[in-house]
């Protein structure tokens, strides 16, 4: 049976470097290595206490069980809701509450729970419903650090006490909604750590123990504290991106430099060389009007009244200046050329978030895509392929993810937006660049974007926060607002940025790596190209409807990627830096995101509650199973694992149908606790995969001959042969 | 060993040509023993491990195969192929070894060869997609592709350029099959009206080898035939007319050919690098026995060469040698098998030992079976033998493996008619007759050879049944190329389910478009059903319930202008990717009818297999307007790809054989069960119903009320498949075609009087391409089930389902 070696530790394993792989160390008091010191306990900024004793759950917590009715699951969202609360009972206090995909939680020692409260000793209380299509059972288990009582439908199944678990009996579960309760505290030393964990024995229906599928997971969306929490952290998200502390400063007294939050740092694009990248008649439109151009634009309009188009054009005139030699390609038209790059075009994906079609009025197409119609209206040829190539030289935090394009892949992509997309704007105007200076300044755009003779920084205007928010860039109408700028904004991120206002601020000061990869995930749009907790990516779909009848290439789901790979291979993914080359056939290719990769990869592992280097149960290297393993690869007496697998120079026998994935790295990259959860059900996990399942029964697989027919100790004797292929790498 | 040791004389006509130029293809190949060397080396352990193993076989006197005379250079393709070729294998003084393949479509030695056997590249050697075997050692002679014999004096290849498959013309020519005898074997074919028995054989004198050919030609109708010996490089020919005494001048290579025994008037010829034999027409009732020698040499040997040349021995009458030889395979491995447990369920399984060990090294890899009216099985394997086993009683304690034969084209079918083994190979259907009753098959006839064979690797054929007229069965699935995805070279038998008369003499296509159907059924009223694998064309296996002239899929093998764009719906589809609950079916094997009344709720049922999970189902079926439809649930999981099954009326017992050869979740290479009745109740659906807003499921057994009438244990989904050229389908809702399941609504549930049939309230039910119903209940004595029916709705009330390329269309019926 599946159990944890010693599930009240947290493993940290210290392979990776040149140190010993799979040695462990000891316990949660020493279990920090050297490579990541905890952050310091932030000061406590608030009044706010914990009542109750830190570390414990309170003994007589039975929740109320609330069947949901057809308009509580017409509101459900998906995932869980996450509540921290003052002390562990029923009718306990919340303090904040946030939705999350799984049933876990990872808060490294002394670092924030939450963005919205102090860090320090906490409760939370995880709860929402488990769907599920049949009458059926299974059984539960808690897995972490702390104490934790997990109920389903109201009724106690499974506890931990100080990170050791009582898995629950056979429990069961109704056709429809389940409702899950876990009460948690979190350890007063240590990592907070918790997973929740199911098993199926049932007939033509089991499955071994593996987290609760989020796709299972439903929250109530109607939940006030929830939609406070949520109303909160779109307004400090707004508060960040749409740059409000460059003219009103940081709330309170907060100085920038204790601001943790990543987008706080984030500016409005750099206008340096914009006389050499954009066209003049595309600024001027631009700046008057930017939804115009783009529904979804961020950037307010800051011109208003019958001078605007006037002083838009001056503006324009100015930045036109703004030329100090940007090395540009000399791109040429070339009717080959926009050939290859409608092909790349395809292959790269780049209609997962882009159409070409004029943009509407006022909202995005069918598929939430940005338009590309007015490229040729921005950019000259040459600065058009030179942002291809390098789309975070003047916007860091630009989403337009880094292709790594080789020059020419940049140059036929450009060629075929400039045949493919719109015209350029008629020509209007040219302004005065001097009083476009002017402008420049007076108007606040210098406090997001600079240029280069924006040598000394502008004085922030420091306009107060409005006591009400019927007046200035709130302002529902034009009169009230004044000369402020118009963000366009709706009226959930009116209510959010409201919400956030009403905070004092000090979030800022923290940052929750799970709750950043939250966000940044729906941001980058991660989901157009995988799919992810059972929403099919939209790459699909737009292919379905515009594809050449070709089905696209199937990229790994994204649903698992926290818990599947160790943080450190997330985040080098993202940066760019790592290429397995894993899956060879792969005509797309993962593009970098360099800005957020490192709390980004954090965050997907502490979603899944995993901390930066947790491995559990990985087991130290056996050569004597190594050998074992490598013949369970075989075709002779083996599972045929090479029929379709590479090894790293040595090639699969033959893949048929679809390739394999080149095992090489495989040890290396995954955690082995997804690995073997992997092996043990393929599609669980993917449901798309090309992997044929290895039929087992009862725990054992048809080699019966080999270590007892024992499916997990075959899997892990592949484990430890994949462990010697490393070095086999290479080409 | 010389064969022949008759009186020595000389043969007349001796002809020597002279080559300027070495002629031989094969002059690169790597001896066998730096072949294995390299093969040692690390980085292709597998492959190796089965190339190995291969070659470690003993496959008797001959291994029919599609062969290339020589390793084709990238992306070309070799210019000399016998896609059905047969090649012998020949022991020489001195441990030389050597080889001849005929090719069976031409009639003609396409390579004769010394100094080793052939490469044992392929897909059931190796496990490699794309290349054939080949002969390894150094080639003395070849023939061109074209016929080995010429019908009224032509030797053009009569069959379209494009399209040059098959055996030739029945009035030109035809393969009967060939005779095991101790030395080897005979080659039976006609040319025109003419009966040739044709003997390969080795002659060694004084140190030369010579490739003999002893033709035994029966009185026909009187044409004079003419055959291609050689085709040599015509420019190694100093003189072009029928000359003796030609000798290289020096160095390089020469060749001698000349014949012995013939009657008058039978001549060599020269014609433009053929070297040709002209044999009169034969007059009264005596057969001509001639004799051909040839010989490749160095030149500094070809004195010694012409004065072997006179020593070798006179034809000798080949029919002698058509009685049947020495038994060779004469060692039995005896297995213990395994009984199942009688107690737990309705069906238990048997599994009959297996010698994967044997003293042949043959590979286990099971392709047909069928019984004998004495109990006793014959299997084929994919390798290309066929085993009787014998012993096959109850306990199956002791359990006799006797091997009938080997060397077979990748036998996936087999039948037994009035004790005589029919299988189905690549190259045709043969029958298997042991002529001296030694227990080995000494003659391997051809019944019919007329499907077209190319050397795709994928081109499998499978699976051989008869209805009660006798007619027999088979289908081939389509050249798929390696890597999975397109098609090599089509020709109209490929993706085509066939029927052949009973005598052997008309092939007919009667479905087409199946893309790896492995394996059919033939049911008591002549129903005839086929599986199907995903590919291209192929959104997910299918089970088929043929019509005549049907198209099942892919559109590539449909032979239709215009191409079409509906196809024939299928009996049920049966989905790949069942989430959450792992793959159902992803390779289909073939299907079985129960037949007699004794098998518990299986009686009279149609069962399905599939390879690729290694399961077996029971098919729930109905016919609605013409229209068969139903769905599947599994009944039986097994450890080896189950893929064909035979149920044995006489035993009451259903026997399945299985491999593992191309993909599938086995983990043994071969399984030989037993499938028997205990008498247990078996607690399975064995009916579905389906009608306007209503669904029915009868099981065998009550069902207990409370569980049965509670929603909460049904769970029921829809889906539809696209149907387009990619290699299989995601999943779609067909409320808003976005891929996923639809949930169908269930409103109430109701149980019969009699407890068996659960009738679920669907209101606004609609025909759809793939159906689930999950169910979680408890029979009337307590046990819990929980399964679930994958089905197909094609017509409902007033609707039926249409198959359109990339969508599927409800209208009106």
């Amino acid at each position: 049976m599946f159990r944890l070696r010693r599930p009240w530790v947290v493993l940290f394993s210290v392979w990776f470097g040149a140190a010993v792989i799979g040695s462990f160390m000891g316990c949660s008091e020493n279990a920090k290595t050297d490579t990541a010191p905890p952050p310091p306990p932030p000061k406590k900024t608030s009044t706010q206490t914990v009542k109750d004793k830190p570390g414990v759950v309170e003994p007589d917590t039975t929740p109320k069980v609330v069947e949901p009715t057809a308009e509580i699951i017409a509101k459900f969202q998906p995932g869980l809701a996450l509540k921290f609360v003052e002390g562990g009972g029923a009718d306990a206090k919340v303090l904040d509450a946030r939705g999350i995909r799984m049933a876990a939680l990872q808060v490294p020692s002394g670092a924030a729970q939450s963005t919205m409260l102090p860090a320090g000793p906490f409760h939370a209380l995880l709860s929402g419903y488990i769907k599920q299509n049949l009458n059926g059972e299974c059984s539960f288990k808690l897995v972490g650090l702390g104490n934790a009582k997990l109920y389903i439908n109201g009724k106690m199944v499974a506890s931990m006490t100080d990170g050791v678990g009582k898995d629950s009996a056979v429990v069961p579960l109704k056709q429809g909604y389940n409702q899950i309760d876990v009460r948690y505290a979190g350890p007063t030393q240590g990592d907070a750590t918790l997973r929740v964990y199911w098993k199926s024995d049932e007939q033509n229906s089991s499955f071994s123990w593996e987290p609760l599928q989020p796709n299972a997971l439903f929250a109530r969306g109607d939940d006030d504290s929830l939609i406070k929490g949520q109303d909160e952290r779109e307004g400090r998200l707004l508060f960040a991106t749409l740059n409000c502390a460059q003219c009103h400063g940081l709330p309170g007294k907060l100085k920038e430099d204790s601001c943790k939050m990543p987008e706080l740092k984030q500016r409005g694009p750099s206008l340096e060389n914009a006389g050499q990248r954009f066209q003049q008649d595309w600024l001027v439109e631009w700046i008057v009007d930017p939804q115009s151009l783009r529904p979804e634009a961020t950037m307010p309009h800051v011109l208003h009244g019958p001078d605007a188009q006037k002083e838009a054009a001056d503006i324009a005139a100015y930045l036109g200046t703004q030329k100090e030699g940007l090395p540009l390609p000399a791109t040429k038209e070339d009717g080959e050329q926009a050939e290859r790059g409608q092909k790349l075009y395809q292959t790269l994906g780049c209609a997962a978030c882009h159409h070409l079609e004029e943009p509407a009025e006022d909202k995005m197409d069918e598929f939430g895509r940005l338009s590309l119609y007015y490229v040729n209206a921005k950019y000259a040829p040459g600065a058009l392929e030179d942002y291809l190539r390098r789309p975070h030289d003047h916007n860091p935090w630009s989403r337009m993810p880094e292709f790594r394009l080789k020059p020419e892949e940049a140059q036929e992509l450009t060629n075929f937006l400039m045949a493919n997309a719109g015209d350029e704007l008629d020509p209007g105007k040219r302004g005065s660049a001097k009083n476009g200076q002017k402008l420049f300044e007076e108007k606040g755009c210098a406090q997001c974007h600079s240029t280069k003779q924006d040598t000394t920084q502008t004085a922030k205007p420091n306009v107060a926060f409005p006591k009400v928010f019927s007046k200035g860039c709130l302002a529902d109408d034009d009169k009230e607002r004044g000369k402020a700028p118009a963000f366009m904004l709706s009226a959930s991120q009116q209510r959010g940025l409201r919400a956030f206002l009403a905070t004092d601020g000090s979030s800022l000061t923290r940052e929750v790596p799970a709750e950043f990869s939250h966000r940044q995930v729906k941001l980058l749009q991660c989901n157009a190209c995988h799919t992810r907790d059972g929403v099919t990516n939209r790459w699909f779909g737009v292919n379905e409807k515009e594809g050449t009848g070709t089905q696209i290439e199937y990229l790994p789901h994204l649903t698992w990627v926290g818990q599947k790979l160790l943080t450190e291979r997330i985040e080098n993914m993202l940066d760019g830096v790592y290429e397995t080359g894993a899956r060879h056939w792969l005509k797309a290719r993962m593009p970098a995101f360099p800005t957020r990769a490192k709390l980004l990869a954090l965050g997907l592992s502490q979603e899944h509650g995993f901390a930066e280097f947790e491995d559990p149960q990985r087991p130290a290297f056996d050569s004597v199973l190594a050998e074992v393993g490598k013949e369970l690869m075989g075709q002779v007496g083996g599972f045929s694992c090479a029929q379709c697998h590479d090894r790293g120079k040595e090639k699969a026998v033959q893949p048929f149908g679809s390739d394999g994935i080149n095992l090489a790295d495989a040890a290396q990259r995954l955690r082995y606790e997804f690995y073997m959860q992997w092996m043990m059900g393929t599609t669980r996990f993917d449901p798309t995969t090309k992997m044929v399942p290895i039929p087992i029964t009862n725990g054992k697989t048809a080699l019966t001959e080999v270590l007892d027919g024992d499916a997990r100790r075959q899997y892990e004797a592949i484990w430890h042969y994949m462990q010697t292929l490393r070095e086999m790498k290479g080409n | 060993m010389a064969l022949l040791h008759q009186q020595v004389r000389s043969l007349a006509n001796i002809l020597l040509l002279s080559l300027g130029k070495v002629i031989i293809p094969m002059s690169k190949t790597l001896p066998a023993g730096v072949l294995v060397i390299l093969l040692l080396l690390p980085g292709a352990a597998t492959a190796q491990q089965k190339k190995e193993r291969s070659a470690q076989m003993d496959y008797g006197p001959f291994l029919a195969a599609t062969y290339i005379n020589a390793k084709p250079k990238k992306n070309k393709t070799a210019d000399d192929i016998a896609y059905r070729g047969v090649a012998v294998p020949f022991d020489l003084p001195g441990d030389v070894k050597a080889g001849v393949i005929f090719d069976t479509e031409m009639l003609r030695y396409m390579s004769v060869w010394t100094g080793g056997f052939i490469k044992y590249e392929g897909v059931v050697f190796d496990g490699a997609h794309g290349p054939n075997p080949s002969p390894v050692g150094k080639v003395q002679f070849t023939t061109k592709p074209t016929p080995g014999w010429a019908k009224d004096g032509n030797l053009n290849d009569p069959r379209p350029k494009d399209m040059a498959f098959g055996p030739l013309p029945r009035d030109w020519a035809r393969y009967k099959g060939l005779y095991r005898h101790d030395g080897g074997v005979v080659f039976e074919y006609t040319v025109g009206g003419a009966s040739i028995l044709d003997m390969p054989a080795f002659e060694t004198q004084d140190g030369q080898t010579f490739f003999c050919r002893t033709l035994h030609i029966e009185p026909g109708k009187g044409v004079p035939q003419q055959l291609v010996v050689a085709d040599l490089d015509p420019t190694s020919i100093k003189d072009g007319t029928n000359v003796v005494n030609l000798l290289a001048s020096k160095g390089g290579e020469d060749v001698w050919i000349g014949f012995g025994g013939a009657p008058p008037k039978t001549h060599l010829e020269i014609r433009g690098g053929r070297v040709l034999l002209h044999i009169p027409a034969i007059e009264g009732r005596k057969a001509a026995q001639i004799k051909i020698g040839q010989w490749t040499g160095k030149s500094e040997n070809s004195a010694k060469a012409q004065q072997a040349f006179a020593k070798i021995s006179n034809p000798l009458n080949v029919t002698a040698f058509t009685k049947g030889g020495k038994a060779r395979f004469t060692e039995t491995v005896t297995t213990k098998g395994t009984r199942g447990a009688d107690n737990k369920g309705a069906y238990t399984i048997d599994s009959v030992g297996i010698p994967f060990t044997n003293p042949y090294k043959s590979w286990m890899r099971f392709g047909g079976v069928d019984f004998f009216s004495d109990g006793r099985a014959a299997i084929s394997t994919w390798s290309g033998d066929v085993w009787i086993v014998s012993g096959l009683d109850d306990g199956l304690e002791n359990v006799k493996w006797k091997r009938f034969t080997a060397g077979l084209f990748q036998p996936l079918g087999v039948k037994i008619i009035k004790d005589v083994v029919h299988v189905l190979c690549r190259d045709g259907v043969y029958k298997l007759h042991d002529l001296n009753g030694d227990g080995e098959a000494d003659h391997i006839e051809c019944f019919n050879n007329d499907v077209l064979v190319t050397s795709n690797f994928h081109e499998f054929i499978f699976d051989l049944q008869t209805d009660k007229d006798g007619n027999f069965y088979f289908i081939k699935g389509g050249p798929v190329k390696p890597g999975g995805r397109g098609w090599d070279k089509i020709t109209p038998n490929h993706g085509s389910l066939f029927k052949l008369d009973s005598t052997g003499t008309k092939l007919e296509v009667i479905a087409r478009g199946f893309r790896a159907p492995n394996g059919i059924s033939v049911g008591p009223n002549g129903e005839i059903t086929t599986g199907d694998n995903e590919g291209t064309w192929t959104p997910t296996s299918p089970i088929n319930w043929i019509k005549p002239g049907g198209f099942y899929g892919v559109v590539d093998f449909a032979q239709r202008t215009p191409a079409p764009t509906i196809r024939d719906n299928p009996l049920c589809w049966l989905p790949k990717e069942n989430p959450p609950h792992g793959q159902y079916d992803n390779s289909s094997g073939g299907q079985v009818w129960i037949t007699g009344s004794k098998f518990g709720p299986l009686s009279g049922q149609l069962l399905h297999t599939s390879y690729g999970t290694c399961r077996l189902f029971n098919v729930l079926k109905e016919e609605v307007g013409g229209q068969m439809q139903g769905g599947v649930v599994e009944v039986l999981k097994f450890d080896s790809g189950v893929c064909r099954a035979r149920f044995v009326e006489k035993q009451n017992a259903l026997y399945l054989v299985a491999l593992r050869g191309w993909q599938t979740t086995a983990t043994k290479d071969a399984g030989f069960y037993r499938v028997r009745y205990t008498g247990k109740p078996a607690n399975i659906p064995v009916g579905l119903h389906v009608e306007p807003d209503k669904m029915q499921l009868t099981f065998s057994d009550p069902l207990s009320k409370k569980e049965a009438e509670d929603l909460g244990n049904y769970n029921a989904e829809c889906w539809y498949y696209k149907w387009t050229s990619n290699y299989g389908s995601p999943h779609f809702k067909p409320s808003n075609n976005k891929e996923g399941h639809d949930t169908v609504t269930i409103k109430s549930a109701t149980l019969s009087a009699d407890g068996k049939t659960v009738t679920l309230s669907v209101p606004g039910l609609k025909p759809v391409m793939q159906m689930r119903v999950e169910y979680k209940l408890k029979m009337a004595d307590g046990t819990s089930v929980r399964s679930m029916v994958l089905n197909t709705i094609n017509v409902l009330g007033n609707e039926r389902l249409e198959v359109h390329v990339g969508a599927q269309k409800v209208v009106p019926k």
